[in-house]
């Protein structure tokens, strides 16, 4: 073997090139007290909450651990869950296939080879109650991740159905109603028909007036920060995008007569936690004063649980590379850490098989054991913001601050963040930011070990063992539902749809008239197309059903 | 050297999938390379993408998938595409397709299926190299 001493020279003598964080702003070799004067620090659980959202923070309660989460039947996901509890997870999300999401019957064309693949299918009310199966509600916190409130409503339900007190319970409401056009082009009506507010928008909106009046123990996921930066947005557009879009909900509340203290304090968003350490750290402590102060300024609000943010840390798929995948084990792990160290509440981490498919148990079992290695093995969970008074992170901190703001102040000027979500403005930045990325990992400016440097032959590089559904169990789920759908009595289920079209079409809220279909055994794909025909839309997505009325 | 046609490519993705960051990349990096490309968005239909292949005279059709579906959605395409016809369309897939799919769609007639850490410049020369009509 012979070495290049050219090569070996160059090795020796590499220095750092990249002077930019990854939002772009640019990096000093060291900092000083003079880049950090002026900073009013505060105490974590103290205004303006920089440093925490709690006065102990992880000396009161360690983050949750709450991997994403869904596959294959109700069944089969039941037995993932317990899992996860077993590991050691207190906490759980729901995430649907894209059948719910679109409203789709399992059995029509399109759905073919989606059942189960990127969620948990979930098609009708009794599906929801055998995911539940066993799981202990008012104990485990769980999340449902679906576009509209179909699996958070049905959850209610078959809690009850279960025999809980569902005040008791430790849910946690995804909603996707305010966000969802920013990544899903082809579904803008979850938020949007015929330039207002659609009817799956109103349910939508309905349903988070309901928990708010109805469950204060239920915090609503409003929007998620890890969307915006796998679509390509920068931190700074993540920051404000988190905003923008709680002063919209905020207002839409408020118009409902809801005390703006009262909506604030059920908000929390999620955060992306991407390749870059420090700006991470920097965004959620940045962040946190942004949220209350925005909200002091802005809406007059004084109650502290209510200004303290709290943010869920999701590190991100898009940090996993298909090349050389255990690599993926370490950069999760990385950024994992910036989590613990900005003082998230709640952390999500990316699987190291995610760039081939849903990840297997294996690979769940190492994430949860990733997080609690940082728990109890690292000396990293004990101390609040340990980075703080760090010359580096409070300037970086504020200017992240700074930055966001300006964003801000341009959005609210064209016009505010429902506006720019319906135009089209807020998906055309983040895909601009997202080519020039791509271009830089193409030249190599922006190094991926790997993939652009560092690479093995392919042949060298065996990918790990791959998730798929298991066809029988999937094969025998259909067949289940199709006698559950045919052997229901379809006259009180006509009724309860007409009766929930009829709501949408007066604009009456919609939670209750969705709850009694859902109870007398409509599917969620009939539920969903009967509030697109209320706007006047198709009543499949795909266009390959007919109501029920007009026959199967 | 042979005078510069400008290839004329499709590309979209089909069904529920929305993760468009991909095939957005895809659709600039071949206009950069001096090529005519038709972006469809997300959520179509096979009928519609075949439809505006006809219509604009396709040379290469592109498609990318993350969520799965990809193996019933490619049989109904390349089957309904050769009834059309058109059968002598090159199809390009991307995405996240799991490696046992690739020999499974290359033998539903896909001409090539490029995965995730796949450089531009090589799905590029790849797609000017099977363009119909040039070559």
């Amino acid at each position: 073997m012979s070495i290049d001493r050219e090569r070996v020279r160059q090795q020796y003598r590499e220095a750092a090139t990249d002077t930019t964080t990854d939002s772009g702003l640019p990096l000093k070799p060291v900092y000083t007290a003079e880049d950090a004067e002026g900073i009013d620090l505060g105490l974590p659980g103290e205004f303006p909450f920089t440093r925490g959202h709690h006065s102990r923070m992880y000396q009161g309660k360690l983050w949750n651990i709450r991997q994403i989460t869904g596959l294959s039947t109700p069944r089969e996901y039941n037995r993932r869950l317990h899992m996860e509890i077993a590991e050691g997870a207190g906490a759980l999300t729901y995430h649907v296939d894209e059948l719910a999401d679109y409203g789709l019957e399992p059995d029509q064309p399109t759905a073919e080879g989606m059942i189960g693949v990127t969620g948990v299918t979930s098609n009708h009310l009794g599906d929801v109650k055998a995911a539940l199966e066993g799981l202990p509600l008012d104990e485990v916190s769980l999340c449902p991740a679906c576009t509209s409130p179909l699996i958070s409503q049905a959850i209610l339900l078959a809690a009850r159905h279960h025999g809980y007190d569902i005040s008791q319970l430790r849910l946690v409401h995804g909603s996707f109603v305010m966000w969802l056009p920013m990544c899903y082009r082809s579904l803008t009506e979850v938020t949007f028909a015929n330039g207002r507010i659609s009817s799956l928008g109103k349910w939508g909106l309905d349903y988070c007036e309901y928990i708010l009046r109805q469950l204060p123990k239920v915090n609503i996921w409003y929007f998620d920060g890890a969307s915006v930066h796998e679509g390509g947005g920068s931190a700074v557009q993540e920051m404000a995008f988190i905003i923008a879009c709680r002063d919209d909900l905020l207002r839409q509340m408020t118009e409902r007569g809801l005390e703006p203290a009262l909506v604030a304090r059920a908000l929390s968003p999620t955060v992306a936690l991407g390749r870059d350490f420090f700006e991470n750290i920097a965004k959620i402590r940045a962040l946190r004063h942004l949220w209350a102060t925005t909200l002091s300024e802005g809406f007059g609000i004084s109650d502290p649980r209510a200004l303290a943010l709290r943010v869920h840390g999701n590190v991100v798929g898009s940090l996993c590379t298909r090349q050389q995948s255990q690599v993926n084990l370490s950069r999760v792990a990385i950024a994992a850490l910036s989590g613990v160290l900005a003082g998230v509440m709640g952390m999500q981490l990316a699987c190291y098989d995610e760039a081939f498919a849903t990840p297997t148990e294996e690979a769940v079992r190492l994430a949860i054991r990733t997080q609690q290695v940082l728990r109890y093995e690292t000396g990293t969970a004990q101390v609040a913001d340990p980075l703080g008074g760090s010359f580096f992170m409070e300037h970086l901190t504020s200017q992240m601050e700074e930055e966001a703001r300006a964003l801000l102040a341009d959005m609210e000027a064209r016009g505010g963040w429902l506006a720019l979500l319906e135009n089209g403005w807020v998906h055309e930045v983040m895909r601009q930011r997202s080519w020039e990325m791509q271009q830089q990992v193409e030249s190599g400016e922006r190094v991926v070990v790997g993939v652009n440097r560092f690479t093995t032959p392919p042949e060298q590089d065996p990918p790990p063992p791959i998730f798929s559904p298991d066809e029988e169990e999937v094969a025998h789920y259909l067949q289940e539902y199709r006698s559950f759908r045919e052997g229901r009595d379809l006259q009180p289920v006509r009724a309860f749809l007409e009766a929930l079209g009829a709501a949408a079409q007066k604009g009456d809220h919609l939670v209750e008239p969705v709850g009694r279909a859902m109870e007398a055994g409509a599917t969620f794909a009939e539920i969903v197309g009967t509030l697109r025909l209320a706007d006047g839309l198709e009543y499949d997505w795909a266009g390959e059903r007919r109501p029920p009325s007009n026959g199967h | 050297m042979a005078t510069e046609t400008k290839v004329k490519v499709i590309t979209a993705k089909i069904g529920t999938d929305d993760h468009y960051r991909g095939i957005t990349a895809v659709t600039q990096a071949l206009r950069d390379a001096g090529m005519e490309v038709v972006f469809l968005g997300t959520g179509q239909r096979v009928d519609s993408v075949i439809a505006t292949a006809a219509q604009e005279d396709a040379q290469v059709i592109g498609l990318s998938f993350l969520c799965g579906g990809h193996l019933p959605v490619m049989r109904r395409f390349m089957n309904a595409l050769s009834e059309q016809g058109l059968g002598s369309i090159p199809v390009v897939v991307g995405g996240t397709i799991p490696p046992q799919d690739v020999p499974r769609l290359k033998e539903l007639g896909v001409a090539g299926v490029f995965i995730p850490g796949t450089s531009l410049s090589e799905i590029t020369g790849f797609v000017r190299s099977i363009a119909r009509g040039t070559g």
